[in-house]
């Protein structure tokens, strides 16, 4: 009976670690891979420079996707806390005419053209995904689908980290 | 009672076993979905983009405007660090539109995607073709797609991706290529 126990236990271990490779294999984001700087053509047609900050907040979002909307106060909250710490934050609609352009962001950037490094890099099938880049391109933190208050404490971690 | 208890435990073991066993069969299906997700390029297009002149081009493929009479496009990415040669090898297969058109009846448009952004625009004046720096992330990913395959993409007047075409080594074999699709 004791070695069947052992047995199972392996199985078991085994099993979680295939389990938590594959789900990580199989985010939308490799952690490995660096975003050029955000840059490009925005709604409004004004072009938007490839300048550097300190980090960046992307956000793919659609205004007929309802998740985009359900996770406003916590995706506003993270945007307020990145701005402070000199983030750019940049929003994309994967499609021309997904989102309606918007005057009044506070400093948020609506891009809708990008060159093809950010184009490579940028999942467009899915929304809402927000993305937390440090100054160098690289993921910091990543949500695909809504921001829940969990994701959001990571988030404020991350943006801690990146100082 | 030492009985029971080992029971239980290898109950427990057994049910988070199989708990697991079916997680991980959830999780490979979303990973085969993920990686078909990678490789292919979606059929539908989203046509949209800002030329070399800072122009926003809308292809009037997908019915959002008519300016342009519908017919076929194709898109391809012009590398700057061999845009020359590119142009020249380009130029010689839009050069070709009248025979294309003829045969499908339909106009036949280029636009050269640039793969740095602006850099390719001072090609602009001597391309036959349209210079693109900047499209629409759903667009820009499929053609980043294609280009990791050195193919260019081929749209037909619904907006819908018709071929992928691979690049050929001339450009009248380029040419041939796209004349049976259209034709």
């Amino acid at each position: 009976m004791e070695s069947a126990i052992v047995v199972l236990m392996v199985v078991n271990a085994f099993e979680m670690a295939f389990f938590f490779k594959i789900q990580h294999d199989s985010r939308i984001y490799n952690r490995s891979i660096h975003f050029p700087v955000p840059s490009g053509y925005l709604l409004d047609s004004s072009f938007l420079p490839a300048s550097a900050a300190h980090c960046f907040l992307l956000r793919l979002t659609s205004d007929a996707c309802p998740y985009c909307h359900l996770d406003q106060p916590e995706y506003k909250r993270l945007v307020a806390e990145a701005q402070k710490d000199g983030c750019k934050v940049v929003t994309l609609a994967a499609k021309l005419g997904q989102v309606k352009p918007n005057g009044n962001l506070g400093g948020i950037a609506q891009l809708q053209f990008v060159d093809i490094n950010l184009g490579q890099a940028l999942n467009p099938y899915s929304t809402p995904q927000t993305i937390l880049l440090n100054s160098d391109g690289k993921i910091a933190w990543d949500r695909e689908g809504s921001i829940d208050p969990a994701s959001l404490s990571e988030a404020l971690h991350a943006l801690t980290k990146i100082g | 009672m030492k009985l029971i208890v080992t029971a239980l435990i290898v109950c427990a073991l057994l049910v988070s076993g199989v708990r697991y066993a079916l997680l991980i069969q959830a999780q490979i299906r979303e990973y085969r979905e993920k990686q078909g997700s990678d490789l292919a390029v979606p059929r539908d297009g989203s046509l949209n983009g800002v030329d070399s002149a800072g122009a926003l081009l809308q292809s009037g493929l997908s019915g959002i405007e008519s300016r342009e009479l519908p017919g076929y496009l194709v898109l391809f990415v012009l590398h700057r660090q061999d845009a020359a040669n590119e142009v020249q090898f380009w130029n010689k297969v839009a050069d070709a539109k009248p025979h294309l058109e003829s045969a499908s009846i339909r106009p036949v448009r280029f636009w050269g995607i640039c793969d740095d952004g602006a850099n390719c625009n001072p090609f602009a004046s001597s391309a036959h073709f349209r210079i693109v720096g900047y499209l629409d992330p759903y667009q820009m990913h499929a053609v980043a797609k294609a280009d990791l395959r050195r193919e260019a993409l081929l749209y037909d007047r619904r907006g819908a991706l018709l071929a992928e075409l691979a690049q050929a080594k001339t450009p009248e074999a380029e040419t041939a290529l796209i004349l049976q699709q259209v034709k």
